[in-house]
């Protein structure tokens, strides 16, 4: 197998294995898990998360070291609850924040989406 | 003290009738034996007979995680029993689907499809799992992952994730209709 695409340079010209469409994740964003990627493509599982404007963003992790965290994205994934990411360096995952479907997670934010996962708003 | 021989055991579990060829249905409950490693799963057929086959858990990891899937989310089994009772293969549909077969001999996946997954077989003639999707014209494709790779426990909880949900998936499959890449969602 060519080490092309497995190189682990010091600092990469650009962003390597993200494999999803979409903006790289940078800072916090808080939507729902639409799609989750683990291919030999990327040497981390991608994950594609869509804000409530639509756009959708990838970010990328090791979930061979992140068990805990994948594991909630696994269940963001499947629930349809919202889900707060933030994306340091590369659009790793850096923190992954899951809540209860009534948990005000986008606080203050207009109209309903067919897929809000809220039941009660304040 | 009484002695607990499996052969022995096997003919008294309770629960139904010992599964010997193959049976399918939707599992009613499991038991836990007094031998840890072995737990007897509980089929119904469609015509309400109930038979009991006996899996080793800890040898078969895998056929329990996806039997508890089926037993969980009433999703519809094939079982392959031999003539003591003892799973030796099996096949998980999605819910709402004909009960499964458990041929897994579709057109290999050696590109990148997307579809649904209509079937995840676990049998002993082959120690790969097979992974059929659908696409949507209607072929069946067959890719298959070895339990031992470093990507399959990741790669194989998504393909069962993407099972139960009904929600369509897109895989790659290398020279060996290996799975080199899943993606499930939207």
């Amino acid at each position: 197998m060519s080490e092309r695409h497995q190189m682990k340079s010091k600092s990469p010209p650009v962003i390597p294995s993200l494999i999803c469409p979409g903006m790289p994740l940078n800072g916090a964003q808080i939507g729902v898990i639409v799609r989750i990627i683990d291919s030999d493509a990327s040497v981390y599982v991608n994950y594609l998360v869509q804000t409530r404007d639509g756009t959708q963003y990838c970010a990328q992790m090791d979930v061979r070291r992140r068990h805990n965290r994948h594991a909630l994205m696994r269940l963001a994934l499947e629930s349809g609850r919202f889900v707060m990411l933030v994306g340091g360096i590369n659009s790793y995952v850096r923190t992954a924040v899951v809540g209860a479907p009534g948990h005000a997670l986008v606080d203050g934010s207009g109209d309903s989406q067919p897929n809000d996962a809220r039941t009660d708003r304040p | 003290m009484r002695q607990f021989d499996s052969s022995v055991n096997l003919s008294i579990v309770q629960g139904g009738i010992p599964l010997t060829g193959v049976k399918g249905g939707f599992l009613t409950r499991i038991i836990d034996s007094n031998d840890f490693d072995k737990v007897n799963f509980v089929l119904k057929t469609g015509e309400g007979v109930l038979y009991c086959g006996q899996l080793n858990i800890v040898t078969h990891e895998n056929r329990n995680k996806l039997l508890m899937m089926a037993l969980d989310y009433g999703l519809p089994v094939a079982l392959s029993g031999d003539d003591s009772g003892v799973i030796t293969g099996l096949a998980v549909a999605p819910s709402d689907s004909p009960i499964p077969s458990l041929s897994s001999s579709f057109l290999k996946l050696q590109d990148s499809r997307t579809g649904m997954v209509v079937r995840i077989v676990d049998k002993d003639q082959i120690s790969a799992i097979t992974y059929v999707l659908q696409t949507s014209d209607g072929s069946r494709y067959c890719a298959q992952m070895w339990p031992n790779r470093d990507n399959y426990d990741n790669r194989n909880s998504l393909f069962m994730m993407a099972l139960r949900m009904n929600i369509p998936v897109t895989i790659t499959g290398g020279a060996n209709h290996e799975v080199t890449g899943i993606a499930i969602g939207s």
